[in-house]
């Protein structure tokens, strides 16, 4: 069976594929569980994923005796914001067991913020406070430890190719290592996808390619790879579109701003909502700012006028730049270049969209997807939108326990040779006689996606999109003359894969909908309610299968 | 160059080459201090700047990546000196 191009073979009961905080929590709970367990990770674990320099905010979360609200109330609202698309069933465990997963990091020396020994809340998304604030400046770090103390294996710089499927169940993946090039075959009796989020799918509105707020290196290849082998994703044609800090992008904007923003006129944005909901904009605001500023009552650009804050409220803000991704490359440009909250206003910028980080993997309340022993969690899954942090390790342990329970009552199957070798014709594909850089390719698709899949959607312009995204996946020879330029070829590919199941739902969602931030002018009407559905979109060989859903609750 | 080391402080430890979630270090051979060799794949997260025990990284933001800032009193001066038509 395997071939001679791979020079080991891995065997597990759990493989991990992906570090982050997702990967991680699901690691620590399989173990517990007693499963063997293997963490496989592109980067290092260390620094990787969204949270890889840091998470300030822990939202989403019910606390008794503290909050308001009862875990219900929580998903109901998470539901309005969603315009009802989401999971109420992983959106609950996301809030209800928040709480035992806070008491966890803090046993791995992640410090919470509290005010008087007492855990404090903070206001985010949701209408009354519902965040606490960390000191999650080295949270991956910890995390590694935390592995490393459990005895899990890591893997790094280990970028799996495809899943290998048998009678739909995932038994194996193979992985290439980004430094030396070596193949290996891992064999697992499940496998918790924690890939994350997919960027560089738009262009970019600064113009540079890498400069993304999640790493430039979450290009969706768990989804991809979850299409190729025959899950079911939702919720594909959703796109979002945050603003943040103009040029240098950065994932801050969820993190606590009693800032006003005002306009060009230093008028102040009075959203449609009321109460303290500072980052309650991502899902109707975007649509909504853009109404306000075709009509007029809006000039750009936006700023974050700090300046009239108290000095306590300004410290507070940088405490949290400073625990939040890489926000405090801001704060130390700002130091070293005289600029102050204080007496400056912050311009701000809408950055391009991105797949919505409610789109992804089609899972279950056991984060299992349509895939045999296939599980998953954190933004490769749909129906949890602005999980982030908090749903990556809510869920990221759910997944990870499952997954466990999984494997006691599997066993390990040999994969198919002939999977094998289809992904080792797609890795020669990728050799040095390629005539198109990588990075050219990735603009090209961007320029395609940016072009018949942006503001502005029709049938005519999808369908359009969906013929010269064959076209280009035909044309373009993308080289790489050393592992890390095929790493970088084969997330262009994975793009290209997911790409075409966002046309297709696009296409298929013959409506506007403000969550999906998806507007078609062949059909304005806004949110009609015979669209309240998922589609589902599911690869079998080269055809993309479609299909609806009702959405349904349990909370109304 | 996304970042500056400075050479006379590092002791070539590779905690930066490991920490990268881009990959953009190498270790040239006969030299301890490592070099970007993929600049363009930077995303400025600052790991490397985090990890370095030394603390001789130096983050240079290029110029399309500059956040703009406008100090209060000049922001108020542009925008209120317009004429109503």
């Amino acid at each position: 069976m395997a071939r001679k191009e791979i020079k080991r073979i891995e065997e597990t009961d759990v493989l991990v594929i992906g570090g982050g905080l997702g990967g991680c929590m699901a690691a620590l709970n399989a173990r517990q569980q007693g499963a063997k367990v293997l963490v496989v990770e592109k980067a290092n674990v260390r620094r990787s994923g969204g949270a890889g320099t840091g998470n300030d905010h822990y939202g989403g979360i019910i606390i008794p005796g503290l909050s308001v609200w009862a875990v219900e109330d929580l998903v109901r609202d998470h539901t309005d914001l969603a315009f009802g698309f989401i999971n109420q069933d992983l959106v609950y465990a996301m809030a209800a067991e928040g709480f035992d997963r806070v008491k966890d990091l803090e046993q791995m020396g992640v410090e919470f913020y509290k005010k008087d020994g007492q855990y404090y809340l903070f206001p985010q998304l949701h209408k009354v406070r519902s965040a606490l604030y960390m000191v999650g400046r080295d949270i991956k770090p910890k995390l590694a430890k935390a592995l490393q103390r459990q005895k899990v294996p890591i893997e790094n710089r280990i970028m799996v190719i495809d899943l290998l499927v048998r009678d739909n169940r995932v038994v194996g993946v193979v992985g290439m290592n980004t430094r030396d090039g070596s193949l290996t075959l891992f064999k697992a009796k499940s496998i918790v996808l924690t890939t994350g989020a997919c960027f560089r799918l738009f262009m970019n509105v600064t113009g540079v390619l890498m400069n993304t707020y999640y790493p430039p290196s979450s290009t969706g290849d768990g989804l991809a790879m979850a299409l190729r082998a025959g899950a079911t994703l939702t919720n594909m044609e959703g796109t979002n579109a945050i603003r943040g800090p103009k040029n240098l992008q950065r994932a801050g904007s969820g993190t606590y701003w009693p800032a006003k923003t005002v306009d060009a006129q230093g008028n102040p944005l009075e959203y449609p909502f009321p109460g303290e909901s500072y980052y309650r904009w991502p899902a109707f605001t975007a649509g909504w700012t853009r109404e306000q500023i075709q009509e007029g009552r809006i000039r750009l650009p936006l700023f974050r006028d700090t300046t009239s804050l108290s000095l306590e409220e300004i410290e507070f803000v940088e405490w949290g730049l400073r625990q939040e991704g890489g926000c405090w490359i801001l704060l130390e440009w700002m130091k070293e270049n005289g600029k102050d909250f204080r007496t400056h206003l912050m311009e701000d910028d809408t950055y391009e969209r991105r797949v919505s980080g409610g789109s992804g993997l089609y899972v279950n309340a056991q984060c299992q997807s349509t895939l045999k022993g296939l599980f998953a969690a954190g933004e490769v899954i749909a129906g949890v939108p602005w999980g982030a942090g908090p749903g990556a390790i809510t869920l990221g342990w759910k997944a990870g326990g499952n997954a466990a329970l999984y494997a006691k009552e599997a066993t390990n199957l040999e994969p198919l040779s002939n999977q094998i070798e289809q992904i080792l014709a797609r890795l020669k594909k990728h050799n040095a006689r390629g005539d198109d850089r990588w990075f050219d390719a990735n603009l090209a698709l961007q320029r395609l996606m940016s072009s018949y899949m942006g503001d502005i959607r029709s049938e005519e312009g999808l369908r359009i999109g969906l013929y010269r995204l064959q076209e280009l996946v035909e044309e373009w020879k993308i080289g790489g003359r050393n592992p890390h330029e095929i790493m970088r070829a084969l997330e262009i590919d994975n793009l290209a894969t997911i790409a075409k199941a966002c046309l297709t739902a696009a296409l298929e969602r013959r409506a506007s909908s403000h969550y999906h931030l998806h507007f078609r002018v062949d059909y304005p009407q806004w949110d009609p309610p015979e669209w309240k559905k998922w589609i589902l979109i599911r690869q079998v060989g080269d055809q993309i299968h479609v299909e609806y859903r009702p959405l349904e609750y349990k909370f109304i | 160059m996304p970042v500056r080391i400075d050479a006379s402080l590092c002791t070539g430890c590779k905690l930066c080459l490991e920490s990268c979630p881009e990959d953009v270090f190498t270790l040239p051979r006969k030299s301890k201090v490592p070099r970007v060799v993929r600049p363009d794949e930077c995303f400025h997260c600052g790991a490397c700047v985090m990890d370095c025990p030394e603390k001789c990284i130096h983050m240079v933001l290029p110029l399309p990546l500059k956040p703009r800032f406008i100090e209060k009193g000049i922001f108020t001066k542009i925008t209120k000196n317009r004429t109503e038509k």
